[in-house]
């Protein structure tokens, strides 16, 4: 995403209006959902939650947040325990709930 | 046997399947984890296989057979996996399997419930051009979701059959039998159903499939096209095995069009092409079940997440998990002590009643000191076991388990480990061989060998008839606190060494977190009968089996030699003698008796210390004696290797035999007239500590190699060495 490029007539991109806040899991609300934009994982790590159910573009809802510990994800109908470190590699952005 | 090869023409890849008509098929079972693969198998096959609501429980695969229609289905129960992608040890047996045995037919065991995440297995599956029918289990769950599809059109879409089951109440499984036969007798290939992976990613597919086309003869046993996807998707283990099988010059080659291929997929779609392909096997699946809807509704799980809230919470998640497993330990020790008295006092009486029909002698002392002492020794813990394994199946049943994963990350992760290493731990507190082949769960080499070294420290089944034994005799009062305390520092001394090994043989980062929580279930009579019996019965099985040889050895051991026939006559024409003079009346009968006992248990413990026992104890006596323990206790000890149930079999017959009893002492008294409480509770420290028993270490050996095996035993043993030699020394100054 660009941020901060303007079109000819500097007002801000119909893309750029659409745009949200990206932030890593660890850092969202419990009980809200979001969409997962990307997983900074390596390869592995990527194949693994791939087929557990989380992929870029899911809309994902944080049943549990537990600041500093694991949190739980609503995934697909399936609730999936994340550790800390893999929740700071997962990008997402909120969605209206 | 008739064996046909089957060519597709859209495949340049052959299979070999095996007809039915000489009468047996082998089938393969393949699900998710929590799929309830394991409850279909036991419906199936009439087997009792341990099932458990958390990943994990099929470690090993598992055959059953049965006879259907005259035919002999050999039924095969894989690890549970989430995709082909074989992470773990165990999902690389499930891959393996199906690689390279080809079984005539794949039954793929899918959560109704949740059918598009269980679905992703089945997309590879279909690839990988498996005869297959798929299994709908739980499908009473699905229904009260108010979901339903046209099954006949879901069919179509995924390439094989369906069948409905609900495998809790064996409903379905003749279904199961009816449809594999189906497929099996059908000498068609599958209806084709091809993923579709959209055109970027096909073309590239074509191009390795291209350049693979010249490696052909090298690669025969793959599907040519699942083999290009894996290709794509970079598969470690399929790359190392084309590696293996390609000469160097081919696998360069190769791995040059992948390169290419690969930056081609990321310029264009901006992503990874192993995530381009997951989207559109996840695509596929929502296509074929939207299609296929009839009526759908997001399944509410709200309860097991309102459950969550409470048992997962920050502050209280932990403190209930430790309530729990007090709680536990009371129900064992406090309940487990009435049946645990009776049986021993069924014991008790038992030996008296024999003693007294049979005449004394070496037949009645075997039976009485060898086998009674020794097996009955064990048998009454089994009430206690009992209890204890109906907790752990308890907690298996209802999910939580994986729930105590979760609550003990946090902790686990300053220990350099993570939530899923608990589980085997867990497991460890019934029996450390379940425990290790658990382990198999864990993707991390590392990880899993400080967990299998660590794991030595949960107190295991086997240990607690001696803490039962100890701590009864010498801490009535508390015996549940003091025991507690065992298991607190178990899981210390556990903590330490996943430090100390993460710092010095196991270097590196432990593998992130990632587990599915199961929804909560409530654990059925049957589900934690079954696990509960299939565990005591071993426990059972090996009192009659290991436990009997050993006592019986033990027994010889402390039988033979014997001593000499001079003494034997001296000792005779003593007892003679002091029985004329108490019937002569030149003595009064208190003294009499007293005389007799003391003439009988000097006799006894001349014959103890000149049999072979005695002499091997005394020989390990000096390594023993730093810490406090006697060559009564270093020899129970070192029996303990057979397994720690025997050392209190040991001991059994060593006290039984000493004869330093009138006929009403029993062991507990005996051990308390001989050792001090420090020591007591010494011995039960040096048992916790050194490696669970020879059956774990040879079980370590196969999963781990042989210098870790020699590496647990030698440093469980120094260790338990040390701890007890401190704690004696220490203890002794003060006590």
């Amino acid at each position: 995403m660009n941020e901060g490029e303007k079109n000819f007539y500097g007002n801000i991109t119909e893309e750029q209006k659409n745009s949200k806040i990206i932030i890593p899991l660890a850092h969202t609300k419990q009980g809200k959902k979001y969409k997962i934009e990307n997983i900074n994982g390596g390869h592995n790590l990527n194949l693994r939650l791939n087929s557990m159910g989380i992929v870029p573009g899911d809309i994902v809802k944080v049943v549990y947040q537990g600041y500093g510990g694991p949190m739980t994800l609503s995934v697909k109908g399936v609730r999936i325990a994340l550790g800390r470190g893999i929740a700071h590699k997962i990008e997402v952005s909120e969605q209206d709930q | 046997m008739r064996i046909q090869t089957v060519k597709n023409e859209e495949n340049t890849g052959s299979r070999t399947y095996v007809s039915n008509t000489a009468g047996e098929i082998t089938v393969a079972l393949v699900g998710s984890p929590n799929s309830g693969k394991t409850t279909i198998f036991n419906n199936m096959t009439g087997a009792r296989q341990h099932v458990g609501n958390y990943p994990g429980v099929t470690v090993e695969q598992k055959t059953g057979q049965r006879l259907f229609r005259g035919i002999n289905i050999r039924i095969i129960d894989l690890p549970g996996t989430y995709s082909l992608t074989a992470f773990s040890e165990e999902e690389v047996v499930t891959r393996n399997y199906l690689l390279n045995n080809k079984p005539d037919v794949v039954i793929n065991i899918i959560d109704a419930s949740n059918l598009e995440r269980n679905l992703y297995l089945t997309t590879q599956l279909v690839e990988l051009g498996c005869k297959m029918v798929l299994v709908f289990n739980m499908s009473d769950l699905m229904a009260k979701n108010g979901t339903s599809f046209d099954m006949d059109l879901l069919s179509r879409l995924l390439g094989a059959p369906i069948v409905m089951s609900i495998g809790s109440k064996n409903v379905g499984t003749q279904d199961i039998f009816e449809k594999t036969l189906e497929v099996s007798k059908s000498n068609e290939m599958p209806k084709k159903v091809e993923i579709k992976y959209g055109d970027e990613i096909e073309n590239e597919i074509a191009r390795v499939l291209d350049a693979l086309k010249y490696y052909g003869k090298y690669l025969e046993k793959y599907n040519k096209r699942w083999l290009a996807v894996k290709i794509l998707e970079q598969d470690n283990i399929i790359l190392k095995e084309l590696s293996a099988l390609l000469p160097s010059a081919f696998y360069a080659k190769l791995s040059a069009v992948l390169q290419k291929s690969l930056n081609h997929i990321n310029k264009i779609l901006g992503l990874a092409a192993s995530t381009a392909i997951a989207e559109s096997r996840y695509g596929f699946i929502n296509g074929a079940l939207k299609e296929s809807a009839v009526h759908k509704s997001i399944a509410e799980i709200s309860l097991s997440d309102r459950i969550d809230q409470v048992l997962l919470n920050r502050v209280f998640g932990l403190p209930i998990f430790a309530v729990i497993m007090w709680a536990i330990f009371q129900l064992v020790f406090k309940i487990g002590d009435y049946p645990t008295r009776w049986l021993q006092l069924g014991f008790d009486s038992l030996s008296s009643l024999v003693s007294h029909i049979m005449p004394p002698g070496l037949l009645s002392s075997l039976i009485v000191d060898g086998i009674i002492g020794g097996v009955g020794g064990v048998l009454v813990f089994t009430p206690k076991i009992m209890i204890l394994f109906i907790c752990i199946a308890c907690l298996e049943d209802s999910g939580y388990m994986a729930r105590a994963a979760f609550i003990m990350d946090r902790i686990m992760h300053k220990i350099g480990l993570h939530g899923k290493s608990f589980i085997p731990m867990l497991i460890g507190f019934g029996c450390t061989v379940p425990a290790y082949m658990c382990t198999r769960t864990l993707e991390n080499k590392n990880d899993r060998m400080i967990t299998m070294h660590i794991n030595t420290f949960m107190s295991c089944g086997g240990r607690l008839p001696i803490y039962i034994l100890f701590a009864g005799t010498f801490f009535a009062d508390n015996a549940g606190n003091v025991i507690f305390s065992l298991y607190i520092i178990g899981i210390l001394m556990a903590v330490a060494f996943a430090r100390i090994l993460r710092a010095t043989r196991f270097k590196g980062e432990s593998e992130p977190f990632v587990m599915e929580l199961p929804v909560y279930r409530v654990p059925t009579l049957r589900g934690v009968a079954m696990h509960m019996w299939e565990r005591t019965w071993q426990y059972i099985k090996k009192a009659g089996t290991v436990i009997l040889a050993i006592s019986i050895i033990i027994w010889i051991l402390f039988t033979f030699p014997r001593v000499s026939d001079a003494y034997v006559e001296d000792y005779e024409s003593q007892v003679l003698f002091l029985e004329q003079s108490f019937k002569d009346g030149t003595i009064p009968e208190s003294e009499y008796n007293s005389r007799a006992g003391l003439l009988k248990s000097k006799m006894a413990s001349i014959q103890l210390e000149y049999s072979a026992a005695g002499k091997i104890g005394h020989f390990l006596e000096p390594a023993f004696k730093p810490l406090g323990f006697d060559w009564r206790l270093g020899l129970a000890a070192v029996t303990g290797i057979a397994g720690k149930e025997v050392v209190v079999s040991t001991l059994g017959t060593t006290f039984s035999l000493s004869g330093v009893n009138n006929e009403s002492q029993n062991l507990r008294q005996s051990l308390k007239n001989t050792y001090k409480p420090l020591t007591g509770y010494n011995f039960m420290l040096f048992s916790l500590l050194y490696f669970p028993c020879i059956a774990s270490l040879a079980i370590f050996k196969r999963e781990a190699g042989v210098k870790e095996m020699f590496f647990q035993a030698g440093f469980t043993l120094l260790l338990a060495w040390s701890v007890s030699f401190i704690v004696f020394q220490i203890g002794r100054m003060f006590i």
